[in-house]
């Protein structure tokens, strides 16, 4: 029983994954058929929420209760940007761009967190509004997608498996090998687990912190030109509804909102689970109210069952 | 002393406790007479902080009977306030006072009756009880009670701290739990008179402490714990402290250090020379490799602030009269807070500073990793099931083992240690130290600060301080405990300059205008005061009647709403979804409260229940507080759009009316803004439960070993947030004459940008209600405010993030500047 229950806090991702699989296992029953092509479909749609939420959880892992609320913003801007200058067919041009202006907003972000110390969430929002703008002005000139190419590859499909759940897999691993067994990994969560703590350890908080941040932004902007180009044009709330299920997917999926514990196969399982959920009750033929009901009650109820770790 | 009628006044019967499957207390009976000074002492982990817990009720024992004045009482039936009642009362080692309540509130936690209201004027009785007993402990300590702890020196707080359990009504038995571990010479001898004076008056005192010294001196029996059980017990004045040391395990005093390299050139480490910084004043000194340097000198002279200063340039670099030639490690003993991760195993938390040792081709080696892990294992000599065991699964010595293990693992040259054996038995020290020399033979050096005069005989130098200076070095054979307390006292001869400073500084700080000018909240009132200067000038109909009503009236919703988010906050949580539970309560004023009034009740208090029910979840399961409010807020909102679809319905006459009402001078949205501030206010810290409130926001279990429920407060918290939202609801409906489920979303972030711009702190337990009202009302008329100066509505959002950007940014700077006294 006392192994059993450490295996369980050792492995938080457990409890999405094993929401995800009954939830399947019930969409199948409704459906009338087991269908490994429903899964495939929906592991693909939940690679934004999966990205976003990798973004989020290296923030959230820093501790001192961040989260990076600019991230749907950066996510859109992105989005704008990259369709603007790719269709030109100035490719190189436009990703050099993109990089200036991720890496722009994550120096940002991070620098008013430490430096001027303004509480991540109040500082990211600060930012995040002063974008929103910019997305506001940007917008009049271009709403389409990125180019034919782009659009293609993220359609694309190998081998039955989409071109955008490799790329996710391939994300699953590069992080998990970052975060469990690089000095960078080991450092971030020290910091989540006390900034002091960890400055008397002798880690250089400031640098790690900014780090973070500019890692983050790079991520969502990353989503932006996928989402645009997955749904075929850009729009000026496009990245807010990624935040809250992004951050969902990733507490569900076993890290620490208080920080220094994470869990980045957690993180993709919490997505896929989320995205069945909305395509179990879509089938179920639930209004849109409901489904807002039975979301907010899955996130309690995954949060129940997991077993916490006492402190 | 000459007590010779015994009277027997507690006795701890077979008493058991286990966690998991480690026993702690194992079977031991204990007992204890009327005005009998008990020394207990036992290596870490001996499980004396156990048995004590046990005592206070704060830890439940797995078996055992407890007998308190001849009463027993089963232990599954005794709790926190059976032993209250019992008048038994403890100081602990890690001290249980809230930071951000005054002297004089902390002692209110523990001296208020839980039920009922106190009597008018209850304040000062008790700030007033609270001077006699800190004059009668501790002559002289010069502590304000209205200052707040956090203002406090660490030695002020355990004076507060055992000053409280000595306020206990009808005291019976007190425990003190490392009660010198911070305190000065003199402020010890002071403890040691009370001592006698309670014993004298009948109260059995429990002193529990790793300096045997003390027990010798002030205890009549000393009880002796070894691995949860008693080992011996008896008259001290049978005992001497060898026999204590050999009974807990430990070996003698080693033979005395071989006079090492008496004339021996070293190489330079660190050099400093003539350096200043706040609190340190001309520190010139050096440490040669393979030295042990100790810092000594009365508490509060400026060490800890040394150790700093000289970490900061070995991590950071390049500062021309501080220079150190390596890298650094910093040990400290304040385990909990600069100390352990506490999430992490032993290994992890030994590896972390050392981890450029143990990569493979960029990425860190497990067999590695194992094995420098094991090494230090073995050689620190662990109490625990193995490198993997939880740091939190040790005992406090053990924890300071590993994060000694770490300062040295990490390879680097110099190894500060800030007081490493706070609260660590003497065993362990003499580990700790052997670990020490070793460390140096090996070519690395230390630098060493600790309160015990006694450890710094371990240094081959010492410095000693006093206010900022180093007034004497102290070399080799001339390391003796006399003369470092002889030199303890010698004052640095201060340059007239310093003395003009001081005087100045004096005199800026004495200004209370100035201290209220800088104070976090005045941040919203200067916003508040220059957008309705730029109102005036752009639009002066805003300066009418009709304009604040409209003005103000808009602002109103925020103002309720952003209260109800605020005492979220002071209990350390936050509310993600309170924009909408907003929505929620503006369409149930709408729909239901407009058609049928009682229903519409109904509805309210079945929303209050809910959203109570939020805190109960949260407390029970220890959810985190942000998802579990991301989770409602979608709930809400469901909710919402299943009552109605779309934006519709229409506000009850009543409430249209009400927000109509002719009052004098100003129109009556100003006075609902006043009256909000000064409830808030009152609320906060006026009543009795504001201070329960608070003190949980800061520190949980101080409030709880006082009897109070945790979960009722925070219960509390969550109750008076509801209702405070419910009356956002009812005014954001007056205010759009209908409702729109998702109309209220906007609320969310400003609710927490407005708490925060008010002066309230993210952790909990600071909030400041007035700032909070004058925050939503100055962020509410930004907007209003750009629109007239004909600003594109595109450029709004920009203008409040930059605003509030700016506004938390100078807030911190003139915080900063008026905390550099």
């Amino acid at each position: 029983m006392i192994k059993a229950n450490k295996w369980f806090s050792k492995n938080p991702w457990i409890w999405s994954t094993i929401g995800f699989v009954v939830l399947w296992l019930v969409i199948s029953v409704v459906s009338g058929k087991f269908s490994i092509e429903t899964l495939f479909l929906n592991i693909t749609l939940a690679s934004f929420t999966f990205l976003l939420g990798i973004a989020e959880m290296m923030v959230i892992t820093s501790g001192d209760g961040a989260l990076d609320l600019s991230l749907p913003y950066t996510m859109t801007i992105s989005a704008y940007i990259a369709a603007a200058t790719f269709r030109d067919g100035n490719t190189w041009k436009g990703i050099l761009i993109l990089l200036v202006v991720c890496v722009g907003i994550g120096l940002l972000n991070g620098m008013i967190n430490v430096y001027l110390h303004v509480h991540a969430m109040i500082g990211t929002l600060a930012v995040g509004y002063i974008i929103y703008t910019v997305i506001l002005e940007y917008s009049k000139y271009s709403t389409k997608a990125p180019t034919k190419e782009i659009q293609n590859f993220v359609h694309g499909r190998i081998g039955g498996l989409s071109v955008l759940t490799i790329l996710c897999v391939l994300f699953v691993i590069l992080m998990s090998v970052v975060m469990y067994k690089t000095k960078l990994g080991k450092k971030i969560h020290a910091i989540g687990q006390g900034h002091h703590i960890a400055y008397l350890a002798g880690i250089n908080v400031n640098r790690i912190i900014i780090l973070i941040f500019v890692c983050s932004s790079l991520i969502a902007g990353l989503t932006g030109v996928l989402v645009s180009a997955y749904v075929g044009g850009s729009y000026q709330t496009m990245g807010d509804s990624y935040l809250i299920p992004s951050i969902a997917a990733t507490m569900v999926g076993g890290t620490l909102i208080s920080g220094g514990k994470s869990c980045v196969v957690g993180a993709f399982t919490g997505a896929v689970m989320f995205v069945l959920l909305s395509t179990l009750l879509n089938l179920s033929g639930f209004s849109a109210s409901m489904q807002n009901i039975a979301e907010g009650v899955v996130i309690i109820l995954i949060l129940f069952a997991a077993k916490k770790d006492t402190n | 002393m000459e007590n010779t009628k015994k009277e027997q006044c507690l006795q701890m019967k077979d008493i058991v406790k286990q966690y998991g499957i480690t026993t702690a207390v194992n079977h031991v009976t204990f007992c204890a007479d009327r005005g009998e000074v008990i020394g207990l002492v036992g290596a870490n982990g001996a499980g004396k902080s156990t048995l004590m817990g046990i005592l206070t009720g704060t830890v439940p024992a797995t078996e055992g009977m407890m007998v308190v004045n001849g009463v027993e009482t089963p232990t599954d039936k005794y709790h926190t306030e059976t032993a209250m009642q019992s008048g038994i009362a403890a100081a602990y080692q890690e001290l249980s006072l809230c930071l951000n309540l005054s002297v004089y509130e902390n002692f209110a936690v523990s001296l208020l009756k839980h039920k009922g209201t106190p009597k008018t004027g209850w304040r000062k009785a008790i700030a007033k009880l609270t001077k006699e007993y800190l004059d009668q402990c501790f002559p002289e300590s010069r502590i304000d009670v209205n200052t707040k702890v956090s203002e406090l020196s660490i030695e002020q707080q355990q004076m507060v701290e055992i000053c409280r359990a000595v306020a206990t009504d009808n005291l019976n038995i007190l425990v003190l739990d490392e009660p010198t571990s911070s305190l000065g010479t003199e402020r010890i001898n002071q403890l040691h008179e009370t001592v006698k004076r309670l014993s004298s008056q009948g109260v059995t005192i429990i002193y529990i402490t790793h300096k045997l010294e003390e027990i010798i001196k002030i205890t009549n029996r000393t009880v002796l714990m070894n691995n949860g059980e008693v080992r011996w017990s008896g008259d001290t004045k049978s005992v001497t402290i060898e026999d204590l040391i050999q009974m807990m395990g430990g070996k003698l005093k080693n033979e005395q250090k071989e006079d090492l390299s008496e004339h021996k050139e070293l190489e330079t480490l660190v050099s400093v020379e003539n350096y200043s910084a706040p609190g340190l004043k001309n520190i010139t000194m050096t440490i040669g490799r393979g030295e042990i340097v100790g810092i000594s000198g009365l508490g509060g002279a400026g060490q800890r602030e040394l150790l700093n200063e000289i970490f900061r340039a070995a991590k950071q670099k390049g500062k021309k009269n501080l220079q150190v030639h390596g890298d650094a490690s910093f040990v400290s003993g304040d385990r909990q807070k600069e100390g352990i991760f506490p999430l992490w195993s032993i290994a992890d938390n030994i590896l972390i500073s050392g981890m450029h040792q143990l990569t493979d081709h960029g990425l860190l080696s497990k067999k590695k990793c194992t094995d420098l892990a094991q090494f230090w294992y073995d050689k620190l000599k662990f109490k625990a099931e193995g490198q993997e065991a939880s740091i939190m699964s040790l005992s406090g010595g053990n924890q300071q083992k590993a994060i000694i293990g770490r300062g040295i693992a990490s390879d680097a040259d110099l190894i500060i240690l800030d007081d490493p054996t706070r609260g660590v038995d003497a065993e362990t020290k003499k580990d700790i130290y052997k670990i020490l020399n070793e460390a140096c033979s090996e070519g690395k050096s230390v630098l060493l600060y600790s309160t015990e005069d006694n450890e710094m005989e371990e240094c081959d130098r010492v410095y000693v301080m006093n206010e900022g200076h180093i007034v004497k070095e102290l070399r080799y054979s001339e390391v003796t405990i006399d003369n470092i307390i002889a030199a303890s006292f010698v004052r640095a001869e201060e340059s007239e300059q310093e003395k003009g400073e001081e005087k100045q500084e004096g005199k800026f700080s004495t200004g209370a205008l100035v201290k209220l000018l800088r104070a976090p909240s005045m941040i919203a009132a200067y916003i508040l005061i220059f957008v309705w200067i730029m109102l005036g000038i752009y639009n002066p109909n805003t300066q009418t009647r009709m304009g604040l009503t409209l003005l103000i009236g808009n602002t109103l919703p925020l103002v309720f709403v952003a209260i109800g988010q605020m005492f979220i906050i002071l209990v350390g949580d936050i509310n993600m979804g309170i924009g909408s539970a907003l929505g929620l309560v503006n369409v149930l004023c709408a729909t239901f409260l407009f058609d049928n009034p009682f229903l519409g009740l109904c509805s309210m208090v079945v929303f209050l229940a809910a959203y109570c029910a939020v805190a109960v979840l949260v407390h029970l399961r220890k959810m985190p507080s942000i998802v579990v409010s991301l989770g409602m807020q979608s709930i809400w909102l469901g909710i919402a759009i299943t009552i109605q679809k779309t934006p519709g319905g229409s506000a009850p006459e009543w409430l249209l009316s009400f927000l109509k009402i002719q009052t004098p001078v100003f129109p009556i949205q100003v006075y609902l803004c006043v009256i909000m501030a000064v409830v808030g206010y009152w609320i906060i810290f006026r009543s009795k439960y504001g201070i329960i409130l608070r003190g949980i926001g800061n520190n949980p279990k101080a409030i709880e070993k006082h009897g109070w429920s945790y979960l009722q407060a925070h219960t509390m918290a969550y109750l008076l947030s509801g209702c405070f939202v419910i009356l956002a609801g009812l005014m954001l409906t007056g205010v759009s004459r209908g409702s729109d489920a998702n109309g209220a979303s906007t609320y969310q972030m400003l609710s927490i940008a407005t708490v925060l711009l008010g002066g309230c702190a993210f952790a909990g337990g600071i909030v400041e209600p007035v700032g909070v009202v004058i925050a939503a009302v100055a962020i509410s008329l930004i907007s209003s405010m750009l629109t007239f100066m004909g600003i594109n509505s595109n450029y709004q959002t920009a203008v409040v993030g930059i605003i509030l950007l700016v506004a938390l940014i100078l807030g911190g700077f003139l915080q900063k500047g008026g905390r550099k006294k």
